[in-house]
């Protein structure tokens, strides 16, 4: 998102995408939102990726930049640890607000930023079973079980990129390496 | 032309590599052939001296089975290092520690304690452990150190190549050969086997169910096992889809589950906790939302010596490394 000294125009915004926001999410009112930064103040994934910043994503929703929020593969990144929501002073259910993102842009043709290598998957089907929205396919190719990402029904929650025995399925860009280094370094 | 030099030697392990080798059966006769061998303690009478007299990457390839336990395997196995263009970690005890690396849940004075003083079979009334120097009236005897911790060839010195499996099947050993021979050789560091993992090639993966999930844990001994079914889909623990496949599936084809020797494939830091990782994640799967704390204690409880089976071959690779010793 390199937005800074760009220009905000009011004709490009849809300002009806903050009252879509809320009537999917009944009891959360983003517009009480000032942009105070406690969210990302104790938000740990904006510790290793700046880009991920929920201060600014529910400024986006509430200016009405819906393209510009739905299309951010940052929206993909939360943890739902959900310390933001537990913090925030204006009762934003950010959580809450992420889902409803995530489900739109689903829905709109922006996928999460989660592919199988395919190329070196054994088909030992344990993304399969572990995937909480069906959205792994096992396919037949070649005689062999591939597994393979429906990606109209991948919420990018992750459980089959830490399933996966063979490390080949890549989940919102958080690659084992940058895992393990974070591991590492308080360790060290 | 002069026959280029090979070196075998063995470290810890159980000789187990060293019958893979003979079991080439006239394929040895080949390999025997076309190189030099220059040290094989198993087979062949040369000495550390007929090593050390060799020059510097004289012999072109040492096969090196076993993990490092002893000082005296740490001191042969620097010497081939020098003395050898390419090193190969033979077999899994090289290549990730193997059994003699599930000694890391123990340390040099428990493992004496045990063997040499509470084992059934032992009658050892004075206490005597190994020592490293014995005088014996006309001068002494010495025995290597016995380290606390194994380590893998390659945290021991610089490996190029790793020949995986407990042991290596002679089809990969050949390749191995063969490679080195024609200098038609991966990229360094390279493990000469296949990339995928082992359900790729597995007998039983054409009647494996869509989802697997497991309902109850079961060791081999207490179910009779369908020699066609996944047996995960038994039960059972199978680590094939977190180990590199290769082997010619003997395990499985032998009715029995795959148990890892092969490592993980490529960009696995840790294959015991990936295996564990695997497992968990299809652990109970069916009916997740009814169980209760009680089921859920129960179902994980069946899984018998969890460091053990993820880590039954690669413990010293592992980020743990080894049981941390109060």
């Amino acid at each position: 998102m390199t937005m800074r000294g760009q220009p905000i125009r009011v004709s490009e915004l849809d300002t009806d995408f903050k009252r879509e926001v809320i009537a999917r999410e009944a009891d959360c009112d983003i517009t009480a939102c000032f942009s105070c930064a406690t969210c990302t103040a104790g938000c740990p994934i904006y510790e290793v990726y700046p880009q991920h910043d929920p201060r600014k994503i529910a400024r986006m929703v509430n200016l009405g930049m819906r393209e510009r929020a739905l299309s951010s593969p940052y929206i993909w990144y939360c943890s739902d640890c959900w310390i933001c929501e537990q913090r925030c002073p204006q009762n934003v259910k950010f959580s809450s607000v992420w889902d409803v993102l995530k489900d739109i842009a689903a829905k709109e043709g922006y996928p999460p930023p989660v592919s199988i290598n395919e190329d070196m998957c054994s088909g030992c089907g344990i993304c399969v079973a572990s995937c909480p929205y069906a959205a792994i396919e096992l396919r037949i190719q070649n005689g062999k079980r591939l597994a393979h990402l429906v990606t109209a029904l991948c919420r990018g929650c992750g459980v089959c990129g830490a399933a996966c025995p063979s490390a080949i399925i890549s989940v919102n860009l958080f690659e084992d390496e940058q895992l393990f280094s974070q591991i590492e370094a308080p360790v060290a | 032309m002069a026959k280029p030099k090979v070196a075998f030697y063995w470290c810890a392990s159980c000789g187990g590599c060293e019958e893979a080798v003979v079991d080439l059966n006239e394929d040895l006769l080949k390999v025997a052939d076309a190189v030099d061998i220059v040290l094989w303690p198993v087979a062949l009478d040369f000495k550390k001296k007929d090593v050390e007299a060799l020059r510097d990457g004289e012999i072109a390839v040492s096969f090196i089975n076993g993990a490092v336990r002893l000082e005296e395997q740490e001191k042969m196995v620097k010497l081939l290092r020098g003395k050898s263009g390419l090193v190969v970690a033979f077999g899994s005890c090289a290549h990730m520690g193997g059994i003699p690396g599930l000694g890391n849940f123990w340390t040099r004075d428990t493992i004496f304690q045990r063997v040499y003083k509470e084992v059934p079979s032992v009658e050892n009334p004075e206490g005597i452990v190994p020592q490293e120097k014995t005088g014996i009236g006309i001068g002494e005897l010495t025995l290597p150190e016995f380290y606390d911790t194994v380590k893998t060839l390659d945290q021991t010195i610089p490996v190029d190549y790793y020949l995986p499996g407990c042991p290596p099947p002679p089809d990969l050993i050949m390749n191995a050969v063969n490679a080195i021979l024609t200098g038609k050789l991966p990229e360094k560091g390279a493990v000469l086997a296949p990339e995928k993992a082992l359900c790729d090639t597995c007998p039983r993966a054409e009647r494996k169910p869509e989802k697997l999930s497991i309902k109850e844990i079961k060791r081999p001994y207490e179910v009779k096992l369908d020699p066609e079914k996944c047996f995960l889909e038994q039960g059972v623990i199978c680590l094939g889809p977190a180990t590199r496949s290769g082997c010619g599936e003997t395990c499985i084809r032998a009715n029995m589950p795959c148990r890892g020797c092969f490592g993980p494939v490529d960009g696995i830091v840790d294959q015991g906790a990936k295996g564990l990782s695997m497992i968990a994640s299809i652990l109970g799967l069916e009916g997740e939302d009814k169980m209760t704390e009680e089921d859920v204690k129960k179902l994980i409880n069946g899984l018998v010596d969890p460091a053990g089976t993820f880590y039954r071959f690669s413990l010293p690779a592992s980020l743990l490394t080894r049981r941390r010793m109060e």
